[in-house]
């Protein structure tokens, strides 16, 4: 095209459509004002800029709890309604990135003018490489904090997330000397929107990989070659410790040009770290097994594949996960065959999420994994152990995902392939059928998941070096006998079930801790209730260990515990485990959580113990609203919060709340529980003591006739009954 | 409140002559300037002369943050702009540009080489426009949704983006032939600088410049087709 000679003229590119409505679009956009609010969070001070974003700590508007939180602002030029509504429907993954080495992603939205804003977990620390430097640590510890930082990309990378944006800045280490990853998913999410395509800062200079550099999408690969350049940058320093030539050779084989001579997973880096610090030959350097192998299955190939034909980092994603479950599992022998067709099946994959196959269409990853799902179908019918494999791989996904009720149907499939096969071994089967019984046991399925354990445990029988799997039937085996109602059977089979844990994996092991939780709660379902504290207290310190002390399920037993202080009478101390637990939860999974739902009920609970009405009735309030909106309005979990509430009432005198609130929970158990489970027999009386205060005496006394049925014992009952006569 | 003018006034070297004094009373009321708390100055923004001292040594990142400045001040004046007006919104948008380099020239202390700051200040509103007129046309191109312009402005947007893409590639090209053509061009056609002001930072004579710029144009008529 020829240049417009009539046009160009001094200001000539300052007084066309395009720079006004650039204009306009920037005036749009007002600067972040303190005390400004963002979702439910107030601005208070700026921590830093760079880039196209603006760093403010910012703290909550309700002031309901404390928490504060680094709120990430960014610039877009263009529009960010993409990037809002990927942001919805990635939030729940991103919510779920719990790692010990990941900041939290909390919260994000977009103002009216487009900015948009990242609440993260607050983080003080130093940027990795100064920490390092600021120390002149030694080459070990400078390793042993880049491979925290690799756990926490591999544990992203199961579940479907690239970082994209890997660089010493990005990740802090606190003065407890722990690495944390920041920003996991905002850069990726910037990426997909389209709306950092042209902002100067999209790619960081010197840390993207050389497809990212050409503007190809990004992939674990990139990831990896991200890491490499992590760990070289960790050794750049002036005063850094020399790096020796097998560490060189780490960091030459993450950062190869071509993606498909990468390390294949993080896990593979890992393993190579490892053979480093034990001193062993490391695998970059083997230069013939690994390439050759490498190349000769072709296992990798698909990466740069992907990377070039899919458009999405999700498919890719996916399956560099699933062929790295696959290859760790895999025997070697049988790794070439399998794994042939295994890349069958991810080419395929890749076909249908080809722009060119599927007109153009955006996949999610739920999208792809289904479409998966129908390949496995049709293309592997003849190879049912390997099909099983892959089922079961996808179901890990799901699971990862936090969609149990998709895996179920999958892990379903994949256990009833592999029963009965000689060439599916017994711990792979049991595996199974673990997997199967916990989905299911999740699901409210708890008779079946109970056939579940039970088959695993048969299956498993004797078998060698399958400790943590047999400790973990056990465990299942226990708690959902507990959760059918059989307290006194639950509390035997968990006890046997420690015994053999404490023998085989220690005392001090993963599963001894949720041992002793789940004893906590036999205990407690058998009125035991200074029994199960001192289990709960017992399953408390082994997982502060075993797991970290910000663990959801560490904090979720912290509140459980304090629950049986404020019922053996230690109100004070309840009191403040729990106001402690819940700042916790605030700070790690937000105050949306129902985990946060239950500490809360929980205080209401020891303060409805304690006498404390007034207190009570606003915290069982705040947990209903949580739980119904996380958990949902049909979970066994909201209906223990509806029970609360309506206790709460009662001890108000409010008979019609608390009839309202006794009628939900009944409705949830009603549909969710078997006739004749005990805690259908409570939710029964509850309601029939307050329809008796109301004066419904009729109403009041059918359900408590019901209730006593089912459960004989329960306490009040002589008195409820006689009470309620009179009409 | 500090003015832009203020700025100016105090920077060593540079020449409080008719230019500075010309624009800053054109363009620029006292006031339309951040004020150190609209900046929060708790965070000290990034030292201009300093960062444009680092861009001309080569470093990206000095020059993303120049860029992340001037778009900043862009958007606060425009809005500022926008803001005391009606409904028939128009922006006197190379009034804003003069400001915004004053105001970024006033707010971060004395300036150095203030020629150096209008020649950065230049290829930085170029970027600035070349990005956004792609943006757009990606936007009308690749959305899918309206493949084909419905109206006349956005007919005119269009060719509006198409041209200055052009001209754009076309200085990279001129570039090599002849930078100092390019620069001119830069700076007179998407900074709007004044030639006194291109001369300055170009540290030429005005002469040079109206020399230059006819042709670059002559230059860019024979190569364009």
């Amino acid at each position: 095209m020829p240049i417009d000679l009539d046009r160009l003229v001094p200001g000539g590119a300052l007084s066309g459509p395009v720079f006004a409505r650039l204009a306009r679009a920037a005036a749009t956009v007002e600067p972040v004002r303190v005390g400004e609010e963002f979702g439910p969070f107030r601005v208070v001070r700026e921590l830093g800029r760079g880039g196209m974003a603006v760093v403010w700590l910012a703290e909550r508007v309700d002031g309901a709890y404390e928490q504060q939180v680094a709120l990430k602002l960014v610039a877009t030029r263009g529009d960010s309604g993409t990037a809002a509504t990927l942001f919805r429907q990635e939030r729940q993954i991103l919510a779920r990135l719990t790692h010990p080495h990941i900041a939290r992603l909390l919260d994000g939205g977009s103002r009216a003018d487009g900015t948009l804003w990242f609440a993260m977990e607050l983080v003080e620390g130093e940027p990795i490489d100064r920490w390092c430097a600021a120390r002149r640590l030694p080459a070990r510890a400078r390793v042993a904090l880049f491979e925290q930082v690799c756990h926490a990309l591999a544990f992203a990378h199961a579940r479907l997330l690239i970082h994209r944006d890997l660089k010493p800045s990005n990740i802090l280490v606190g003065a407890d000397g722990q690495a944390k990853l920041l920003d996991f998913g905002i850069a990726a999410l910037l990426d997909e929107a389209g709306v950092a395509e042209h902002a100067p800062r999209a790619l960081t200079p010197g840390y993207a990989s050389p497809e990212q550099v050409r503007g190809e999408v990004a992939t674990t690969a990139s990831d990896i070659w991200q890491l490499g350049r992590l760990l070289e940058a960790l050794f750049e320093e002036h005063d850094a410790p020399a790096r020796d030539a097998d560490l060189a050779a780490i960091v030459a084989h993450a950062m190869a040009d071509d993606p498909a001579a990468r390390y294949g997973t993080v896990a593979e880096l890992l393993a190579d770290l490892a053979n480093w610090r034990e001193a062993r030959p490391v695998r970059a350097r083997e230069g013939g097994l690994a390439y050759r192998l490498g190349r000769l299955l072709a296992r990798r190939r698909w990466v740069a594949l992907g990377a070039a034909a899919v458009g999405i980092a999700f498919a890719v994603t996916v399956a560099a996960f699933m062929v790295g479950l696959a290859r760790e599992r895999d025997a070697a022998e049988r790794e070439a065959e399998r794994t042939q067709a295994t890349l069958g099946f991810l080419t395929g994959l890749f076909a249908v999420a080809d722009p060119g196959v599927n007109r153009g269409e955006r996949l999610s990853a739920n999208e792809i994994l289904e479409r998966g799902e129908r390949q496995l179908e049709t293309e592997l019918a003849a190879q049912p152990a390997l099909r099983a494999e892959l089922l079961e791989t996808i179901g890990a996904v799901h699971l990862a995902l936090g969609q149990s009720a998709r895996a179920r149907p999958l892990l379903a499939t994949a256990a009833e392939l592999s029963r009965g096969r000689a060439d599916v071994s017994a711990v792979e089967l049991a595996r199974r059928l673990r997997a199967l019984a916990r989905v299911s046991w999740r699901l409210g399925q708890l008779q079946p998941a109970l056939d579940l354990a039970e088959e695993g445990l048969r299956v498993l029988g004797a078998a060698p070096a399958a400790d943590e799997l047999r400790g973990g039937l056990l465990n299942t085996r226990a708690i959902v006998t507990l959760l059918l109602g059989d307290a006194a059977s639950a509390e035997r089979l968990q006890r046997e079930a420690l015994a053999a844990i404490e023998a085989t994996l220690g005392a001090q092991s993963m599963l001894a801790g949720y041992g002793w939780n789940n004893l906590g709660r036999a205990l407690e379902q058998q009125d035991r209730v200074p029994e199960a504290a001192r289990a709960y207290e017992r399953a408390l310190a082994i997982l502060r260990d075993a797991i970290g002390p910000d663990h959801p399920d560490t904090l979720d037993i912290g509140t459980t515990w304090a629950r049986q202080l404020g019922f053996i009478g230690r109100r004070d101390d309840a009191l403040r485990e729990l106001q402690r637990v819940q700042g916790e939860l605030a700070r790690v999974l937000g105050a949306q959580d129902f985990r946060y739902g239950y500490a809360l009920m929980s205080e209401a609970q020891v303060r409805l113990h304690a006498g404390e009405v007034e207190a009570a009735l606003p915290l069982a309030a705040r947990a209903v609203g949580i739980y119904r909106a996380s958990a949902g309005e049909q979970n066994l979990y909201t209906a223990v919060a509806w029970e609360t509430l309506g206790q709460a009432h009662m001890a108000h005198a409010d008979t019609a709340a608390a009839q309202a609130a006794f009628r939900a929970a009944l409705s949830i158990r009603e549909r969710e529980l078997a006739p004749g489970h005990v805690d259908l027999a409570m939710s029964r009386y509850y309601l029939g003591v307050a329809l008796c205060r109301g004066g419904d005496a009729a109403g009041g006394r059918a359900l408590l006739e019901r209730a006593r049925a089912v459960a004989p014992g329960i306490d009040g009952m002589p008195a409820a009954l006689a009470s309620c006569t009179g009409g | 409140m500090r003015s832009c003018r203020a700025g100016f006034a105090g920077a060593p070297g540079a020449r409080p002559a008719a230019v500075a004094g010309g624009v800053a009373s054109r363009y620029s009321a006292a006031g339309t300037c951040a004020s150190p708390a609209e900046r929060d100055l708790s965070t000290p923004a990034p030292r201009i002369t300093e960062l444009l001292e680092q861009a001309r040594a080569g470093d990206a990142d000095a020059r993303d943050r120049v860029f992340e400045s001037v778009y900043a001040e862009l958007r606060r004046l425009a809005h500022r702009q926008l803001a005391g007006q009606g409904n028939g919104r128009t922006l006197d948008t190379t009034g804003l540009v003069h400001e915004c380099y004053l105001c970024l020239a006033g707010a971060q202390g004395p300036i150095r080489d203030r020629g150096h700051f209008f020649a950065l200040a230049a290829r930085v509103m170029r970027q600035v426009i070349v990005d956004y007129a792609r943006e757009r046309l990606a936007l009308k191109r690749g959305g899918g949704a309206r493949a084909i312009p419905v109206d006349d402005v956005e007919v005119a947007e269009e060719r509006d983006a198409l041209h200055l893409i052009e001209v754009s590639d076309m200085l990279d090209r001129l570039g090599a032939h002849d930078m100092r053509l390019a620069q001119v061009v830069e700076c007179r056609f998407f900074a709007g600088l004044t030639e006194p002001e291109t001369a300055e930072a170009l540290g030429i004579s005005e002469r040079s410049v109206r020399r230059d710029w006819v042709e670059a144009r002559d230059w860019m008529a024979a190569n364009g087709a």
